[in-house]
């Protein structure tokens, strides 16, 4: 589900692109659907997960300091408008239900021209004649700078370069999906009309939740260009205001692929790219096990396992402490099972995946010294896939959460943590939302 | 009751039977009194292309992963009769792509005691019409000959001129998964 929101960072890349992001943009939300019918739970799961943890994931954090840079740019709108009335004229010629948006636009255009070029976008074949007529618009230096489309000529991308201009300052922010001025101008009016692809951009934008779940059902973007129109008109009006909270929009690309592992080569995790999804085979053939590959020098540094399964079931497992087994005192057919050979191992039986919620890997001083920790986490798949963490902390007499997995749909994301989170184990499980356990003391969960 | 078919031999599906439209590939084995190894047991379903190749983790059926892509295949969650697993097909959705559908068994390498398929007592494959669930075809008992194996295939789905054709295959492996996915470029 977050992969739509990620569209707004290519924004600057617009181009004949724009018209595939709203594409994107549709299917992203379906395309979650037809995987969880793949296998299982489906990816909502993954935003849960992070709300879970109670922790911000990458992404979420991204978006949110985006937003800012992108409000700036209201004042460039304006200028968009006088193009814009050019464009309908010549719009009129051909498709009409175009022309008349982009004039609407116009009028609004003081506030937000780059309404006028979402619509246009959607209408696709249609909209072929309007773009003669934006093209002359876009002579007007100002979109030239922004659009590279200018090379599109006739095209959509020519619509788009008018388009741009404007959109570009304000843009930015809403950057959710195609530049088209879906973006500026949805990001104020856009949401009442909700129908359009246009709309649907910038609603996302103001309020991430809520506009997932109407974008997908909002199929109501291809109902017609004509709707597109409307929008862009209302849009502008309030475009200015709106934009500051489209910039939020930014960070999701439409085109973001989970990361996964390669055969081969290691994949190494750190704090630009701090997780991995292993395929739902990877996530059910073997064991996945996690060793602390360190020396000496670290300290005495030790592993467990905070884990909480689907039946609620919530606990720890670390070989120090002699609490081995996963759940507690199921030897026979364990789900975890920490040991220690030539390191510390925790190793997760995937047979059992589906029982499995989630679960973090910690790091302690297994002789109370503090920990000048260093080496690598690393996390192996029964097919040999390596995924490395590297431990790079302050010295501190603390525990450190090191990693994370949660099942998301028959999914297992590692996350490197690399959390100096609390004193003493109980703190770190505390931090990471497992207050199912109940502890006899700080370092004892009650079985 | 039909005849069992032996490692090997072959039956034509839709030549004889027109009206087929959907089998399922019914497992089903019998440990004893090993737990341990019965829990551990998982089968798997792999479609292949032309060139005995999946053409992607996707098309690796299991209970983690329910179905392929175009869900021509997939893994049954309530079961009826006395299999352990059940997979249904249906014939006419499976890609043109797709040349054969191959069922095998394996033990999952867990963190626990390692276990072989040498301890089964019995262990067979079976085809049932998807609609009425009568059953087309039945295995030989595949176990006797098993001893230190991980995993097996049991049979498999292939096109053939005259149509589907179902083949018991009962050839083990001391690898376990690791090698047949290996043999059929899944990627684990």
């Amino acid at each position: 589900m977050t992969v739509d929101p990620r569209a707004p960072e290519r924004a600057p890349i617009r181009t004949d692109l724009t018209w595939l992001r709203h594409r994107s943009r549709v299917t992203a939300g379906a395309g979650s659907g037809s995987r969880s019918g793949s296998a299982g739970p489906g990816r909502s799961g993954s935003a849960l997960a992070d709300f879970v943890a109670g922790r911000s994931t990458a992404r979420r954090p991204a978006a949110a300091s985006r937003p800012a840079p992108a409000p700036a740019t209201p004042e460039p709108a304006r200028p968009v408008p006088a193009r814009l009335a050019p464009a309908p004229a010549a719009a009129a010629s051909s498709s009409l239900d175009l022309s008349s948006p982009l004039d609407l636009s116009a009028p609004a255009a003081p506030p937000t021209t780059p309404t006028a070029a979402p619509p246009t976008v959607p209408p696709s074949s249609g909209s072929l004649d309007l773009f003669g007529p934006s093209a002359p618009a876009a002579s007007p230096s100002p979109s030239s700078p922004p659009s590279a489309p200018r090379g599109a000529g006739s095209s959509s991308l020519d619509l788009s370069e008018p388009l741009t201009p404007p959109a570009v300052p304000a843009r930015a922010p809403s950057g959710s999906t195609s530049l088209d001025l879906g973006g500026p101008a949805a990001p104020p009016p856009p949401r009442p009309t909700g129908s359009t692809s246009l709309d649907l951009g910038p609603t996302p934008l103001r309020t991430p939740s809520s506009a997932p779940s109407s974008a997908p059902p909002g199929t109501g973007p291809a109902p017609g260009s004509a709707t597109s129109l409307d929008l862009s008109g209302a849009a502008a009006p309030p475009a200015a205001p709106a934009t500051p909270a489209a910039p939020s929009m930014r960070r999701p690309a439409s085109t973001w692929q989970e990361p996964r592992t390669t055969p081969g080569v290691p994949t190494t995790l750190n704090p630009r790219r701090p997780t991995v999804t292993l395929t739902r085979v990877q996530s059910g053939v073997g064991t996945l096990t996690f060793e602390a590959i360190v020396t000496a020098a670290a300290g005495d540094l030790r592993l467990g396992c905070a884990y909480q399964l689907r039946s609620g079931l919530a606990s720890t497992v670390a070989h120090h402490t002699g609490r081995r087994y996963a759940p507690p005192g199921q030897t026979r057919r364990p789900l975890i099972v920490a040991s220690r050979q030539d390191y510390e191992r925790i190793a997760v039986d995937l047979r059992q995946v589906t029982d499995l919620e989630r679960l973090v890997v910690y790091g302690f001083s297994g002789n109370g010294q503090p920990l000048q920790w260093g080496g690598t986490l690393i996390a192996t798949t029964f097919g040999g896939d390596r995924i490395e963490m590297p431990i790079e902390l302050a010295p501190a007499p603390a525990v450190a959460v090191l990693a994370s997995v949660y099942n998301i749909g028959g999914e297992l994301i590692i996350r490197s943590e690399m959390d100096l989170v609390g004193s003493t184990v109980r703190e770190a499980c505390r931090g990471y939302g497992f207050e199912r356990i109940s502890w006899v003391d700080d370092t004892t969960p009650i079985d | 009751m039909t005849p069992a078919l032996q490692r090997g031999a072959n039956v034509a599906l839709t030549q004889e039977i027109p009206s087929l439209t959907g089998v399922v590939l019914g497992v089903r084995w019998n440990a004893g009194a090993e737990q341990a190894l019965s829990d551990n047991l998982v089968a798997a379903t792999i479609l292949c292309d032309r060139d005995n190749r999946a053409p992607s983790d996707r098309y690796f059926v299991f209970f983690n992963q329910i179905a392929s892509p175009e869900e021509s295949v997939t893994r049954r969650s309530e079961l009826l009769g006395d299999d352990r697993e059940q997979i249904e097909v249906d014939l006419g959705d499976v890609p043109a792509e797709i040349q054969r559908i191959v069922v095998a068994l394996y033990v999952n390498d867990g963190p626990g005691a390692r276990r072989t398929l040498g301890q089964l007592r019995d262990c067979f494959i079976r085809v049932l019409d998807q609609r009425g669930g009568q059953e087309l075809v039945r295995s030989e008992n595949l176990a006797p000959a098993l001893r230190s194996e991980t995993a097996i295939l049991l049979g498999e789905l292939y096109r053939h001129t005259t149509g589907w054709k179902f083949k018991v295959i009962g050839q083990g492996y001391d690898n376990g998964i690791a090698g047949i996915a290996a043999d059929y470029g899944v990627p684990l």
